[in-house]
């Protein structure tokens, strides 16, 4: 679950865990309503869950950096020049995230008409 | 929103290394205002005026950062919700408006890293063991904030 927000954050940056319900069991859930054709339901279910797989494996790579940040940043005499790459990797790893979820994303939206994408969406929107 | 003291570490990690985390506290429905409890126990702790004065300034660069970090992260919401519901929008245009986003989000997070080693570095080993926990309680409580774990709202994102 941890993980699933993480990477939620990594991507839309404190967006309320969007990618993690984009990506979720109740969008899941809500492909089965929206989608009429069960080929194409199947097939938009498998894109989320491999959303999901994506996630889950990147925000375990960046439960590691924190968990190294938390290491380092202990010392107080650690600096900016020693917590710095962690940011970077951090950042690096939000980059690789937003863009499998992007391709992700793209992929269903080329499953879905444009009505069922506009349902989806509606349903996992953010709160503004 | 409490978070375990044995999940601070962590949290502070992904806080201050990302630290756009800390940007929702700014508009909290929580009464807590950690902040302003950092500020006022480093005005109790540390006597020494010229040192109190540049900790008070870097808790004040991590809340201007973070407030930029907040109108940043509300116009990239509002942008990628507009490509996405736009059917005729391309990837290209998505991966751009994020590679701006990213820009200008890793520049902020460098200035809350900046601010928080000068935090850090300003203490003394006593004043920073009494002052840590509390930094770690600010990273914390907007990085649950961010993170969605904090009391919902009652519309989920």
């Amino acid at each position: 679950m941890l993980a699933a927000l993480l990477a939620g954050f990594l991507i839309f940056s404190g967006g309320d865990g969007f990618a993690a319900k984009m990506f979720g069991k109740e969008t899941r859930a809500q492909v089965r309503q929206v989608v009429s054709d069960p080929e194409r339901a199947d097939s938009a279910v498998l894109t989320l869950e491999l959303g999901q797989q994506d996630l889950e494996a990147i925000g375990k790579k960046f439960a590691t950096i924190v968990k190294d940040f938390g290491e380092a940043d202990e010392d107080q005499v650690a600096g900016f020049d020693d917590l710095l790459p962690y940011l970077q990797m951090a950042s690096e790893q939000r980059r690789v995230v937003q863009e499998r979820s992007l391709d992700r994303m793209f992929d269903l939206r080329r499953i879905l008409t444009e009505a069922e994408w506009d349902a989806l969406y509606e349903g996992i929107r953010e709160p503004n | 929103m409490r978070v375990p003291m044995s999940r601070l570490p962590g949290t502070l990690g992904l806080a201050a290394v990302l630290l756009p985390a800390i940007v929702l506290w700014a508009g909290s429905k929580d009464d807590r205002d950690p902040a302003a409890e950092l500020r006022a126990h480093i005005r109790e702790v540390v006597a020494d005026a010229p040192r109190a004065s540049k900790m008070l300034a870097a808790v004040d660069e991590i809340e201007a950062a973070v407030g930029e970090l907040d109108i940043l992260i509300t116009g990239e919401r509002a942008s990628l919700r507009a490509l996405l519901l736009d059917h005729g929008s391309t990837r290209a245009a998505v991966d751009a408006s994020l590679e701006q986003f990213n820009t200008r989000h890793e520049a902020l997070a460098r200035r809350c890293l900046t601010a928080h080693c000068a935090l850090k570095a300003e203490a003394t080993a006593p004043e920073w063991k009494k002052l840590r926990k509390l930094e770690l309680e600010l990273m914390t409580f907007a990085a649950s904030r961010s993170l969605g774990q904090a009391e919902s709202s009652g519309k989920e994102g």
